[in-house]
Formats: C-alpha cells, structure tokens, sequence
C-alpha cells in the first residue's frame, strides 16, 4: 500500500493536519510526504499544484493521495482527483482500508447526515484536522518537494488581506461557533469569549441583544435577521434561544448551550447544556479543551 | 330681512355669485379628472344602507372626531361644523334673497331657523377662538399648523361678525319683513346701534357677509379645507371590507404590472383620500413608527401621494401613455418609510375622515415586492422560508406538528370528525416559547371537553406575513393550499391562538373562496368559561397588564373577550396600560411583517411599549406582575423588550392562555 | 459577456433530512427541492453582474430528470436568460465526472466566457464536479470566489483563502466555484416568476457517461434529534465543563 500526504506549511512549519495525517498514514502503509514548490512567486493555483502532482503521481501510482481539507487542500485535491479520473472523498473525518478499496466517513447533506463511503483504490481525499490523534513527540516528517506545474491562462495578481478578521475564520463559515447573549452582561466579557475561541479555532457570533447594545459588531449577528449558520458545534453562552436567534443557528450538527436559566429555551434545542455561571463556565472549559485537544 | 339690494345690487350679487361658484366649480371639476385617473374600484359601490348610515354617524355625527384623546377638540370641530353649515344653508338664504330682491326660503324666517343660527355662530366665534389659540399656544405635534388655517378661521370669523353685523343693524333699520321672526343676537346688538349708522351698517354687515362667502367657495376647493366636501364622498365610498382584509388582487397571474406602480395602479378612492385629508395629523400622533424615530409618517404618505397627483397629474390627463414617477420611489416617499409601517391600523382607527392609509402602504410594498423584487433582505429571506419550509422562520416543516407529541392531541388524518380544527400557527408551532402557548389552549379545551383537532405537518403559513410584506402572491399560494386542506377534512369551525392566523383565515380566505366560522382562542376560552365549560381553581393573587394586540384588537375589535377571560381568573387584578390601551393600544412591533425585518433606527417599538407598561405602573403607583397578551408575536416582542431593559424577572410575559391553563381543572381524566 | 452556471436540484436546506430504512439513501417523499444554496450564490454572482452590465446573458444548466426542470425555472424567475437541461435515463445517477463530461459538452457548444458553480453541492458535499468540469475542459478553475471583476484584459478573481483573498486573473476561459457572499440570492420579483413559468426548457440528451469511479454509500448515520440533549443541572460548573470538553471530543466528535 503506497501512501502519499500533500503536506501544507504555514508561517510556523508544518501544518498540524499534515503532521496527523502523515502520523496516520504510517500506520495504513509505505508513505511519502509531498509539499508542493511554486515555480515562481509564492501563490500555486490548484491547477498548477495539481498538475505538478499528477505527473509524479502517473509516474509512481499511489494507492491513496491525502490532503488536509483546508481550502487550498481541498481545491487541489478535488482537480488532482479529475486529473487521474480517480475517486475522491472530501472532508473525511475518519479513514480505513477494506482490501482494495478504502472507507471514509465525512458529512452529507450540509453536514446533518455522517456517511460511511467506500471507493475503490486508488483514490483522493482530503481530511478534516483534527480527525487522527497526533502524539507528542513524534519527529517532524520528511517532505519531498514536488514543482507546481503549469496553469495557462490564469495568474496570481495580488493577495486582499481581511482586515477586521483579527485571523478569524468567517462566521458563515466557520466549524465551530462561540455565540454570546445577554447572559454575557457586557462587552468586556468577550476577551474570555475570545480566549474559547482561539482554543477552539472558532468564529465569534452573538445574539441580536448584543449588536443592539453595541457590544459587538452586527456581522457578527446570528438569527432571523442576521446570519444563519451551520457549524459542526455552536456554543451559546448566556443566550435565552429566543426562536429570532434560534432561526440562524438550529441546523447546527451540535449545540452547546450554557445559561443560569433552567427554563431556557435554548436548552429545548441543545445537545449539550450546562445549567450555570457562563463566568464560571468559560475559564474552566477554556482550559479543558486545551487537555481535550492535546489528546489528554 | 329685507334685502337691500335692487336693481344693479342684483346683477352685481349674481355675477359675483357666478365668479365665485364658478371658480370653486372649475376647481372640483379639475379634482375630479385628476380622482379620475386612478384606476376603477368596484368595491366602493352597494350597499346603499351602510353607506348612508356611515354618513350621517360619521360625516353629520363626526362621531369619530371624538375619540380619545381628542374629545375637547373633536367637539369643538363639530361645532364649527355644524355652526358651517347652518351658516352655509342661510348665507344660502341671504344670497338667493338678495339675487331675487326679497324672495325667501320656506322656513327661513321662522323662530327655530333664526334661534338655531345665532346659537350656532355664537358656538362657532367660541371655537374659532379655542380653535386659534390651540394653534397659537399648544399645537398639535403632527398637526399642519400653516397661514391657510388662520386664515381660514379669520375668514369664518369674518363671516359671522359680518352676519351679526347685518343682524344688528337690519333690526335697528326695520328690515325684518313683518311676521318674520326676529333674529335673537340682532336684537340684542340693535339698541346700541345708531340709528344714521343702521342701514349702512345692515348693508355692510349683507355685502361682506356674502363677499366672503362666495369667496370662500371659489377659495376653498383650493386648500386643505375642502375635506369640508371631499369627506362626503370619502366616507360614502370607505370600504366596505372588515378592518383587517387587504385588497384582493384577481387573477394575479395575468396581471401586467403589480402593485402601485404610477398614480394609475392607485385606486381613484386612494386619490379621492388624499384630496380629503385634513392634515390634523391624529394618523401620525398614533403611530408607533413616527413615535420611535423611524422614517414613516403615515399623513406624510397620505399628502406626498395627492402632492404627486396635483404635480404630475395634468400630464397624466394629457398623456394617456405617460406612467409618471413610481408613486413608491418619489423623492418624497421612500422604500424605507413604507417598509417601517406595522400595520398596527392606529392611524385608520383614529382617522376621522376614514382615509385608508395601510392600504396605500401595502400597495407601494407591493410594487417594490413583487415588481422590483426590491423588499429588504430579511423580508426577502422570510419569504423564501414560506415558501420553501412553509414558515417565515425556515424551520423544518416536518417538525411542524411536533410540540402536540404525547399530549393526546390528534390530527384531522386521526380525527376526521374533530369538531374545531386548532390552527396553530406557525409561531406557537416553532418558536419553543409559544409552544408553550399551544400546549395551554391544548390543556383548556382537553379540559373543557371540546372535540378538535390540529393538522400537523399538513398546516402551512396561512400566508399573512408574505401578504403584508406586499408579496400577494405568495399569500394566495398559501392560503389555497390551506383552503385545499380545510376542504379535505371538511374544516367548518376553525380556533386560531395567533391573531394573525385568526385574521387572515376568517376576514381574507373569503376572498378565495375558504368561508368559515373562526374564533380567537380568547373568545372561545371566554365561553367556555361563562358557559361553565371550564372552572378555574385558585391561583396567586397578581396584578396583570393586559396588552392589545393589533389584529385582535384594532383589526378585528375584540377588546372584551380577552379583558373578560382575565377578570375570571382567581387571582388576577386586570390592569389597563393607560392610556395606551384598547383602540389606543400601542403595537409590539411585529406586525406587517416587522417581525422578520431588522430595527435599527430609532427606538425598537416594543422597547417603547414595556416603557409605557412601566409608565403606567408608575401612575397607578403600582407596577404590575406580568404583562399577558393573546398574540405570540407580541410574546416575542414583549420577551425581548423586558430582556434588553433588564426587567425579566419582574415583569413577566404571558399569553392570558397560560394563565388560564395553569388554573384549569381538569374535568375528564 | 456570457456566464454558464451548473446548478444541482438538492433537498431545500430547510427539509429535516430522513435515512430511508435500507440505511444507505434518504427519504424523498415530501422533501421541496431547491437549488443548491452555493449555487445560488453562484446565480446571484453572475445576476448582480448583469445588474451592472445588462448585455450579460446569464445562461444556467443541470444534469437530472423532469424534478430537476422546477429548479432550472427558479434560477430563470431570478433573473436568467436561458436554461438546458441535460436528461436521459438515470440522469440523476450520474457521478461527479460523469456529469463533470454531460457538462463539458453543453459548455463546448454554448460557449460562455466563464463557467460558475455552487463551490460544492449541499446534498453530497463533496466540490467536486467545478473542478472536474475545468479539467475536462482544461480550463483553470478557482475555488472559493466570492467576488469577480470582469476587464478588457481578463477577468479579475477574489478566491477566499485563510486571512484574506488571492485574486487571480483569468485570461480566457475559467471555471468559478463559488463561496456564499455578503448578498444573499434575490427572491424573484412576480413578472418574472411569471415569464419562467412559460420559458421553454431544451433538453440535451445524454447516455453512456458512465463514471469511471464511483462512490458506494456504506452507511448514512441520521443526525441527532433536536431536544433531548444532555442537560448538566444542580452541580459543580467546573467539573461539567470538564466533562463537556471530553464529550465534545469523544462522542460528538467536534473537537
């Protein structure tokens, strides 16, 4: 079994979702981490990345190609796919072989439904981070270079910076969600809200009682007349789940939901609920999905 | 009297009786041309009774020129009014008398003719006097206090000190015709007229009575006051559809263009409505836009529309193929003023010359809605949900049914032979607060023993917000496809806990056909409980606000029903939010599809109302306990309000449902 | 300027998705279709460009059967000029190449400047069909776009990436996968629900595009139903969310 994982860098190395992917692929077979060169530039348009690995890959025929399903893996993964009229599995947040072909579960339906796919090998697929444990430890992978190849009639004019993200994903986007309400009492409790959601690589929402107060910016609203949403998990916090805000946020895979109300009706809608203090609450888990990440 | 008038004095008073009718004729005509241009509205003719009746109660009774908080002015109004036209009928008198030389009408010199008129323009001089010093001193907010009206009160002034001139000085002179009677105020005046100055003074006091007279029939048409003539055909042609019912747009699918989209597509009655206006600004007192700072006036909608028609209106006339400004765009009225209205029907209920303002709102939305497909986003997005999901809020339509799990409460595929269908609504079916609402009326008529059941997942949006938001269209697909529905479990008794439901489904599904007997959950509960249906236990001794929703109160006049269901419930000091309450009922803010609309300017409505929930707590010295309604709109708003004032603990909102159901006994296991 | 937009007929995003009893399909009875919201975005994209230019003719396409025209007439209620539909026996079975290559023939003979798609399609999720259709055309593709300026020269196009947007041009023919955008997809005014109604559909047939690699669904997991939840009451706030971290991770496995 010859496994390949297109390996990503940031500014500071690696990215963790090759690392867990490269740690992940030892265990299935023979795997090589590739990264993809610009030829030129910084900027490699999926189709040159997938050009440049196609070659490679026609050449050598790998069993399996992995990507991490951030934007641009998913993008090259899903062109190189075509390019070798192979199977592709995207999102995945779990992979097995079956003999000759491999079994993946990712999302369906906007992600309400968990699906278990098989493909035939070889194939493509781009995983979710997160998806494989990544332990301590282990040495930094080696990676091979591969150049970029072509893209005719397409080139890198510039890069747009967002300026008010503060490296934020977008809200209508974003996996997972920290939203606040009026249980919060005041904008100075989001440097708490914001500290979660760095932990969590999360996107900040609220309730339209917080944009009204001016506590936060109202692109950040969820609900009826804001945005509507549908992360993996949305977390309320001191939100009352009036169905004006409920209208946004309700096609959430998992909903959290914290509040001192017993009664509350977000509690009629979460998975999770914590009937408490949210200042006692988000200190604490804070920390906890620091231990929970790092696989403790 | 005796006129002094003779030979030349006749053809002079009869040429200047020419110029005069004739100058305030031309300008009728032309009024009328213009009325004319709006498009044909068969509804405004039959039923011949009601239409007198609402003339003489409405137009000679100025009934509704009383209401609070306007009754010293309203009777004040009517004096003037009615003094206007005694004096009209014997300026009348005097000018056939002096064009004849001396020919009087049957009657008009009696005693009860003479006695009337003076009474009549001394009540006048006193209200001309208040009416001058409330526009001097306390004017009106909204009112248009402009040079017209003064010198409109100085010209009636002018005309009766005129008359009692000629009074005076026509009894000092000898000019009353023996056996005529004598008018009381120039008998009074005449002692102290001289009598070398009684003659001249008799025909001064004649000529300039009739002067002004014939001037202000040649001036009136010309100015706002012509609502002294234009409310007579106004309140004759008012609709005859109840409060609540929009119009009904025909065969929409082969229309050409929809809604108002030139002074042509509005009606000639919407013209004939700004032609009557009286810019007294009562509309814009009561309405709960203006109040928190959003760019609507409904008077300003009334006056731009007829601005329009006179600005553009003669090219109109001239050019059959003209269209003119899109009334809904024009400099004056904007998107933004139209889409602020809540449909709360303040400013019809206080209008006194029955101008139809939603109407006019409702066609320019539905312009923009479904011509332009130009509504904001949010409305946008609501209707696709209704579309889409069956409800504004874009909930799964197959959760619909599910807040009835485990309570025993079928639907009509379980119970064709259920007596009541309990529409629900989308709102009590969705939203997990008002579920709360249904499960109450659920428990009430479980226990009374009433035979109903729901429809589950075969309900869908009966349409009213699409309606309201100008997308007629959509209502019609939804109300059919519940009218089909009614039709296939044979649905003739419906109960609706949601006013907006219970309005749509028995005052508009008529317009497509769906005729049936609808009850408010409140007046149903309200007999239940006078019939002995139901008995309530005892419960926690509380004061309760009661709040009036729109489309129950207003729209649909139950005012008692909800009010009698509270005083019945053990327990419960009912309090009324004064003085906004009843007819004067302050909106929540949701209605006309507000509720799905974003608020950001100005002060949220329902914010404002928990402050006059407040207010008046603070001037009976006691602050209540709960706030109940009997709308679940109005639960959401009234949640949300007492959330952003921080007061949710202490002021509770209720649906008076809940209240009933946690005090019902239950008479059947 | 001539836009193409491939749009898929999925459940409406409102429809409580239901596996069917064989575990491996879902339930279509009673379920609305729509157009699949990214594609939407996509229809919206090309429409507010025709806003400005009203020369553009905004042309839109599906693969799949009679069902699949409803979603064909929204598009046109929207605004569009022209819609094809591609049909033939087991149309709506196709794969992702199979209709990438249905695709790449409407494309060849209607010849739009740039072709544009939802960036994945709300019922499989998978984004892969855009890509696949730049390849058979070997056409470049962007992922991701949620803005485009067309100029003399080339179009100008903004890809959403971590942090901002790489904006590319391209010189001639490209593929667009669109991101939703700021401007949610207009609701239809009534004339032209009106005039779609009436439209007339081509349809182009198909047959024997099989796919060369095919998906098996193994299994479909329902989601959770709403309510019912964990509730953690009456204790130490601490210690649940220490628990919840774990849960989070272990059993719903959102970490």
């Amino acid at each position: 079994m010859k496994i390949w994982v297109i390996a990503e860098r940031s500014t500071d190395g690696l990215r963790r979702v090759s690392k867990e992917l490269a740690a992940k692929a030892a265990t299935l077979g023979d795997t090589t981490v590739l990264e993809v060169q610009p030829t030129s530039g910084e900027h490699v348009s999926a189709v040159a990345a997938a050009t440049g690995l196609a070659e490679r890959a026609t050449a050598e025929s790998p069993d399996l190609i992995l990507f991490g399903a951030t934007p641009t893996g998913r993008d090259v993964a899903a062109r190189l796919a075509a390019k070798l009229k192979r199977a592709y599995l995207s999102e995945c947040t779990d992979l097995a072989i079956e003999g000759s072909s491999v079994d993946a579960t990712r999302g369906m339906y906007a992600g309400k439904v968990r699906a278990r796919v098989r493909a035939a090998l070889p194939a493509v697929a781009s995983v979710r981070p997160n998806a494989f444990p990544l332990a301590d430890g282990l040495p930094e992978p080696e990676v091979t270079a591969v150049a970029a190849g072509a893209a005719a009639g397409l080139e890198f004019v510039r890069f747009e910076p967002t300026a008010s993200s503060g490296g934020r994903v977008s809200l209508s986007e974003a996996r997972v969600i920290v939203s606040g309400g009026r249980g919060l009492k005041g904008p100075e409790a989001w440097t708490q809200v914001e500290a979660l959601a760095d932990v969590l690589g999360a996107a900040l929402g609220a309730s339209r009682a917080v944009t009204d107060a001016g506590w936060r910016p109202n692109e950040e609203q969820v609900g009826q007349t804001g945005k509507t949403v549908t992360p993996d998990l949305y977390i309320a916090l001191g939100i009352s789940g009036a169905i004006q805000h409920l209208a946004g946020m309700t096609s959430s895979k998992v909903i959290v939901a914290v509040n001192k109300d017993p009664d509350a009706d977000i509690f009629k809608v979460a998975d999770y609920g914590i009937v408490g203090d949210v200042f006692e609450f988000l200190p604490a888990f804070t920390e906890a999905v620091k231990h929970a990440k790092a696989g403790a | 009297m005796i006129p002094p008038t003779s030979g030349a004095g006749q053809m002079v008073l009869a040429l200047l009786a020419a110029i005069g009718f004739g100058a305030g004729l031309w300008r009728l005509i032309h009024l009328f041309r213009l009325m004319r241009i709006g498009r044909s509205d068969p509804e405004r003719w039959g039923r011949l009774p009601q239409r007198i009746r609402d003339e003489i109660v409405l137009y000679l009774g100025q009934r509704k020129l009383f209401k609070r908080p306007y009754s010293i002015r309203g009777i004040a109004h009517a004096l003037i009014f009615w003094g206007f036209l005694v004096i009209v009928a014997d300026s009348a008198e005097l000018l056939i008398a002096g064009v004849s030389g001396g020919w009087h009408l049957p009657g008009a010199t009696s005693g009860v003719f003479v006695w009337t008129l003076d009474a009549f323009s001394l009540l006048v001089v006193v209200s001309i006097l208040l009416a001058w010093a409330r526009r001097q001193f306390f004017a009106p907010k909204h009112m248009h206090v402009a040079g017209e009206g003064y010198a409109i009160l100085a010209l009636i002034a002018v005309l009766i000190v005129a008359l009692f001139a000629m009074e005076a000085g026509g009894v000092a002179a000898g000019r009353v015709e023996p056996g005529a009677a004598v008018p009381p105020i120039g008998a009074a005046l005449a002692p102290f007229v001289p009598a070398s100055i009684a003659f001249p003074l008799f025909a001064v006091g004649f000529w300039s009575h009739l002067v002004s007279t014939l001037f202000f029939a040649a001036w009136l048409p010309r100015t706002k006051h012509l609502h002294v003539v234009t409310s007579l055909p106004n309140v004759f042609f008012r609709s005859p559809r109840p409060r609540g019912a929009l119009r009904f747009v025909d065969k929409i699918e082969e229309q050409e263009t929809f809604g108002a989209a030139s002074l042509r597509d509005l009606t000639w009655k919407q013209h004939l409505d700004g032609a009557t206006c009286t810019e007294c600004g009562r509309c814009s007192d009561n309405c709960p836009a203006l109040a928190t700072g959003k760019p609507l006036d409904p008077q300003k909608i009334v006056l731009d529309l007829r601005d329009l028609l006179l600005k553009e209106g003669d090219l109109l006339l001239k050019d059959p193929a003209a269209s003119g400004t899109a009334p809904a765009h024009q400099l004056a009225t904007k998107p933004e003023e139209l889409w602020s209205c809540t449909t709360c029907a303040a400013c019809v209920e206080q209008c006194p010359v029955t101008i139809e303002h939603i109407d006019k709102i409702v066609d320019l939305r539905r312009y923009l809605t479904m011509q332009e497909a130009a509504a904001p986003p949010e409305a946008q997005k609501a209707m696709t949900n209704i579309e889409r999901a069956g409800n504004p809020w874009g909930e799964a339509a197959s959760a619909r049914g599910d807040w009835a799990e485990g309570l025993g409460v079928p639907t009509f595929a379980e119970d064709p032979d259920a007596e009541y269908l309990y529409f629900v609504g989308c709102a009590a079916s969705f939203d997990r607060r008002n579920q709360r609402v249904a499960k109450a009326l659920a428990t009430i008529l479980q226990a009374a023993g009433t035979s109903f059941a729901i429809l589950g997942t075969e309900e869908t949006c009966n349409g009213d917000p699409a309606r309201r938001m100008g997308n007629e269209y959509l209502w019609q697909l939804q109300a059919q496809q519940n009218i089909e529905t009614f039709a296939r479990y044979k649905v003739r008794k419906i109960i609706a806990s949601c006013p907006h439901c219970f309005n749509t489904i028995a005052n508009e599904y008529p317009q497509l056909g769906g005729n049936y007997e609808v009850v408010h959950a409140l007046q149903l509960v309200q007999d239940l409980i006078e019939q002995q249906k139901i008995t309530l236990g005892t419960g926690p001794a509380e004061t309760v606000a009661y709040h009036d929703p729109c489309y129950l109160g207003r729209h649909n006049g139950i005012y008692e029903d909800p009010r009698a269901v509270l005083d019945a419930i053990d327990g419960v000091t009912r309090m009324e939010i004064e003085p906004h309450h009843r007819e004067r009922g302050f909106c929540c803010g949701a209605g006309g599809g507000r509720m799905w609309m974003e608020e950001k300017v100005g002060q949220r409505v329902n914010h404002r109302r928990v402050e006059q929930i407040l207010d008046a707590g603070n001037a009976r010295g006691a602050q209540p306990a709960k706030v109940a309604s009997g709308c679940p709109f109005c639960l959401i708003m009234l949640d949300e309000g007492v959330g952003a004032k921080g007061i949710a603990e202490q002021l509770k909102p209720v649906d008076v449902l809940e209240l009933v159901a946690a005090r019902v006994h239950h008479s059947r296991v | 300027m001539r836009f193409l937009i491939c749009i898929k007929q999925v459940p409406d995003s409102t429809t409580r998705v239901k596996v069917a009893a064989n575990g491996t399909s879902v339930v279509t009875d009673g379920v609305t279709w729509s157009i699949s919201p990214y594609d939407e975005y996509a229809v919206e994209l090309a429409l507010e460009h025709k806003d400005t230019a009203p020369d553009t003719i905004v042309s839109i396409i599906s693969v799949g059967g009679p069902r699949t025209k409803d979603a064909l007439r929204q598009a046109l209620a929207m605004g569009c000029d022209d819609a094809t539909l591609i049909t033939g026996d087991g149309a709506d079975q196709f794969g992702p190449l199979g209709v990438a290559n249905a695709l790449k023939s409407a494309v060849l003979d209607l010849k739009p400047d740039l072709v544009l798609c939802g960036k994945q399609a709300s019922d499989d999720d998978q984004g892969f069909v855009g890509p696949a259709l730049a390849e058979a055309l070997g056409w470049p593709h962007v992922a991701m776009v949620t803005k485009i300026a067309p100029s003399a020269d080339g179009t100008e196009i903004w890809n959403e990436t971590e942090g901002g947007h790489e904006v590319w041009k391209a010189s001639g023919g490209a593929v667009l996968t669109v991101q939703k955008s700021a401007k949610e997809p207009r609701y239809p005014s009534l004339p032209g629900i009106m005039k779609a109604k009436k439209k007339e559909i081509p349809e182009r047939p198909v047959a024997g595009l099989e796919d060369p690699v095919t998906l098996e669904i193994v299994k479909l997991e329902p989601p959770p139903a709403r309510g019912g939840g964990k509730i953690f009451r009456d204790g130490d706030t601490k210690a649940f969310a220490a628990e919840l971290a774990k849960l989070l991770r272990d059993e719903a496995k959102v970490l």
